[in-house]
């Protein structure tokens, strides 16, 4: 039963989000829980992974259709026919982060959330999502990968205007839409230059065939850029404030893990391709030039913001870019002849892919808070709320360890993530270094202000409402979660992402 | 032996959180038995010291004016960059083509 | 700035065009050519032609047991991508139900005391109604004739789908759907999620080898009849789960875009009083 995982990642929420208009118009509560259950079967089933993916060095294949499903060619052919999924290390680690941290954003929503008629589409959509997800994390073949990475755009923009009442949302869910179509035009084109010359979908496959001509480096970089664009890179992350700030405060959450499943698709792409075709170091210097771009256009452009969620957006784009600084300098030593890669490329590699999931865990935790406070003071503007600490101290409690996180304070799990970057960087560059602490100063000055405005000061005119038990619940778990990885760091690493970076970096 | 063992045999923040509480809770101790006598919590030493207005709406900064200085400084780049955020959806493609097309000229190495 | 992306485009077009030149050329065998296959050889010239579609070419119809090499590779071997497609269907349909909730039930309508079927011109002419419900019988019959045929001949479940779909069209332009609106897409959002179900459960029932795995085939069952290599009459029982994958595909069509016209259609006759 354990090899059929891979498929039943994504089968499982599918077969539910189809069932839930039906069971939506026979009764609402068991609506709820039939998808929360669903979402929990699959964060149960990628703990099972755990054992034998991360421990045990074994990778997971599954052709879908076939008469064997881990046999990778079928009776004595030597190229893949049908549709192949992978797990590996690299892909437990996302698919780990992604389905825990969907279930606390649905804890979440389905109580902050209004009941109405038209929560049955939330539901069936937001499930959608998670289905898209996964479906990215596990594909092997570039199709696969294309029609989920487009389930997964298209279901998140149709959750962004969720608030059809308001003027603006509907708006930001049509530019996501619109950036989104071309980004998925131009990943289609990428394909089919290597359909073309290869003869194939598979990623495997094409990487062992593959030889280095012009053809490929074109294709590579179709690839590469559009998931660039949906993570958020400067500079084509004009799209990035409108669609968080419109959006409700857990599907702001949920996008932001959206776009961390599409660098995972970057990183992929990078490495199983990059190595062959001896772009490796131009790849490598390129995303050290758009995470320090990022980095700073984000941060400085954030300190400046009045509306709460903007703010919180464009700390995303400058997120991203630590991200891509620490693995960018892992790609660009991998193919050097020295040691280099041994010494310092492996670790920077290693606070890149931490500080992934750390920023899933803090970012989505202060999205959260946010949709709490904008839910008491009925507006976005910081200039007009005040004194929320006074009689809600636990709101303000989660966002100070949110903040503190984000801004990379010991002993919360940030500190770590910057501090390993930060070691690793200084060997290819100080200069690089010397920015990202400044960066991370201008985090805390910006976070300082969020708190400052809209926690302290004189007591708000009326009584905050008591906020339900399962908001409050997932907001606990989640920083239970910070704080543990904060003071028990060499555990999460030796276990999870020192074999994610080694099924990587394998070439 | 270079240092980036990823054993990390002095790190241990639980220690670090261990130490840092039992600091807080000498001083403390210390700070009760030795502060001065003639302080009164309950009377008018015990509330913070506002410089400035008496207008207590008036004591909390907004937030458009914390960081004025630094928004000042840097005018004339924020004001550059505002002009792309406008919504013009045009302008969000042609900063991607222009991208594609200068890393298309850089990974082909026509460029350098 | 304008004159920069101009640039860029240019240059962008310029290396999808070296890109092409390096193709390799037609005419030339590519990629692997050692391949182990027992049945006898094509009677037209495949060179040229990848190693992938190479080996369906030859062996497809064998090994599905369908005339339609489309719909064995969209239903078969590529059956997962197809369900990605069609839950991106679902997806749309939601969210079009979704976006036009609250200004389907405004209020503005019902205090108005005028009847829903009075918010829509009637059209007088007995020749449109008539002509319509004709129409509408041949349209959904030449629908369910594509789609059920999906194995056989060219068609399938989508292309059905959307020929059953444009029926429901012609009755919405020719007003012939004016009241019971909300029960109205009430069924068809039924039928639509039953139609999934069905394909996915297809899929489940075959988990005991693998996911979508075609398990009506190979001559175990009534639909596994063994088809002969070459041309044929075409056999409507056989192809093992491909027509029930096309049926339910189909359906899912058919409801999920008549769907989205009702929903829109609606919208058009409330008055702007928002």
């Amino acid at each position: 039963m354990i090899k059929h995982v891979p498929v039943l990642l994504v089968a499982i929420p599918l077969v539910v989000a189809f069932m839930l208009p039906i069971i939506g118009m026979v009764n609402r509560t068991i609506r709820t829980i039939t998808a929360g259950v669903a979402i929990v079967i699959i964060m149960v089933l990628s703990y099972l992974l755990i054992q034998d993916v991360m421990i045990c060095k074994k990778i997971f294949y599954y052709m879908v259709g076939s008469p064997d499903p881990t046999a990778l060619f079928e009776h004595g052919l030597t190229f893949p026919i049908r549709i192949a999924l992978k797990i590996d290390q690299f892909s437990l680690l996302f698919i780990i982060m992604a389905t825990t941290l969907s279930f606390l954003f649905y804890l979440f929503s389905s109580q902050y959330i209004e009941e109405n008629e038209r929560k049955n589409y939330f539901t069936v959509l937001y499930v959608c999502m998670v289905a898209g997800m996964m479906g990215m994390l596990i594909a092997n073949d570039l199709f696969t990968f294309f029609v989920f990475l487009e389930i997964l755009s298209i279901s998140s923009s149709a959750l962004v205007s969720f608030r059809t009442e308001r003027k603006h949302p509907p708006y930001a869910g049509y530019k996501y839409m619109f950036v989104s179509s071309i980004a998925t035009s131009f990943f289609l084109l990428g394909i089919a230059f290597l359909y073309a010359q290869y003869g194939s979908f598979n990623i495997d496959y094409l990487k062992k065939v593959m030889d280095g001509t012009v053809l490929d480096k074109i294709a590579i970089v179709m690839l590469i850029l559009p998931l660039a664009m949906k993570c958020g890179v400067v500079p084509m992350h004009m799209w990035i404030p409108d669609t968080y700030s419109e959006a409700p405060a857990p599907i702001s959450s949920m996008v932001k893990l959206g776009s961390l499943i599409c660098l995972y698709g970057l990183f992929r792409i990078a490495f199983t391709f990059g190595s062959h075709v001896y772009v490796s170091y131009e790849l490598g210097i390129l995303f050290i030039l758009f995470g320090v771009l990022s980095m700073f256009v984000g941060v400085t452009q954030a300190l400046i913001q009045k509306d709460v969620k903007r703010l919180m957006a464009f700390h995303a784009v400058s997120q991203v870019g630590y991200m891509l600084l620490g693995v960018g300098v892992g790609l660009s030593v991998i193919k050097s002849g020295d040691a280099s890669f041994a010494i310092y490329g492996k670790i920077a590699m290693i606070g890149g892919l931490f500080h992934v999931i750390n920023n899933a865990l803090y970012k989505g935790l202060l999205f959260l808070t946010s949709g709490i406070m904008v839910r008491h003071y009925k507006t976005r503007d910081l200039n007009v709320m005040h004194g929320l600490a006074h009689y809600d101290k636990f709101t303000a409690l989660v966002f100070m360890i949110a903040a503190l996180a984000i801004s990379g304070i010991p002993p919360l799990n940030g500190f770590v993530s910057k501090l390993i970057i930060y070691e690793s960087v200084f060997h290819y560059n100080p200069l690089l270094t010397l920015i990202a602490i400044f960066v991370s100063v201008l985090t805390l000055a910006s976070f300082m202000k969020v708190f400052y405005s809209a926690f302290l000061g004189m007591p708000p005119e009326r009584k905050p409402v008591e906020q339900p038990i399962l908001v409050k619940f997932s907001m606990v778990i989640l920083s239970i979660i910070i704080v543990a990885i904060g003071l028990f760091p060499q555990g999460i690493i030796k276990l999870l992402i020192e074999p994610a970076v080694n099924a990587l970096a394998t070439f | 032996m270079h240092e980036f063992e990823l054993e990390y045999l002095n790190w241990i923040p639980l220690l670090w959180v261990c130490v840092f509480l039992i600091i807080m809770v000498l001083f403390i101790i210390i700070g009760k038995i030795f502060f001065r006598d003639d302080f009164d919590e309950m009377s008018e030493q015990g509330l913070p010291f506002y410089s400035g207005t008496s207008n207590k709406m008036l004591q909390l900064i907004t937030a458009s004016n914390l960081y004025w200085g630094f928004k000042h400084t840097l005018q004339s780049y924020f004001n550059s960059l505002n002009r792309l955020f406008i919504s013009n959806l045009g302008d969000f493609i042609q900063w991607f083509i222009i991208i594609v097309a200068i890393m298309l000229l850089i990974i082909t190495g026509a460029l350098m | 700035m304008r004159l920069i992306s101009v640039v860029a485009i240019v240059v962008i077009f310029g290396f999808i065009f070296v890109g092409i030149l390096h193709l390799h050329p037609i005419g030339e065998p590519v990629g692997n050519p050692r391949i182990l296959y027992e049945r006898p050889p094509l009677g037209i010239d495949t060179q040229g032609v990848t190693i992938m579609d190479d080996y369906f070419l030859r062996n497809g119809q064998v090994e599905t047991g369908s005339n339609n090499i489309v719909a064995s590779i969209v239903f078969d071997y590529r059956g997962f991508d197809t369900l990605g497609e069609a839950t991106v269907l679902f997806i749309v349909v939601s969210s079009i139900s979704m976006l036009f909730f609250t200004f389907l039930k405004s209020k503005s309508i019902v205090s108005a005391g005028v009847p829903r079927a009075r918010q829509f011109p009637r059209i007088e002419s007995r020749i449109i109604t008539f002509g319509a419900f004709l129409m509408y019988i041949m349209i959904l019959s030449f629908g369910i004739y594509l789609v059920v045929h999906g194995h056989v001949s060219p068609g399938g479940g989508f292309q059905g789908g959307s020929v059953m779909a444009s029926a429901t069209a012609l009755l919405l332009i020719s007003f012939y759907i004016t009241r019971h609106m909300q029960r109205t897409r009430k069924i068809f959002s039924f039928f639509e999620s039953l139609g999934l179900t069905i394909f996915i459960g297809m899929g489940f029932a075959g988990i005991g080898i693998s996911f979508l795995y075609n398990f009506l085939a190979h001559g175990t069952t009534v639909f596994g009849k063994i088809i002969p290599f070459g041309p044929n009459p075409g056999y409507l029982i056989s192809a093992g789960i491909l027509p029930w994958l096309s049926l339910a595909v189909g359906i899912e069509v058919f409801f999920g875009l008549s769907l989205i016209l009702v929903t829109l259609f609606h919208a058009s006759g409330v008055k702007n009083n928002l």
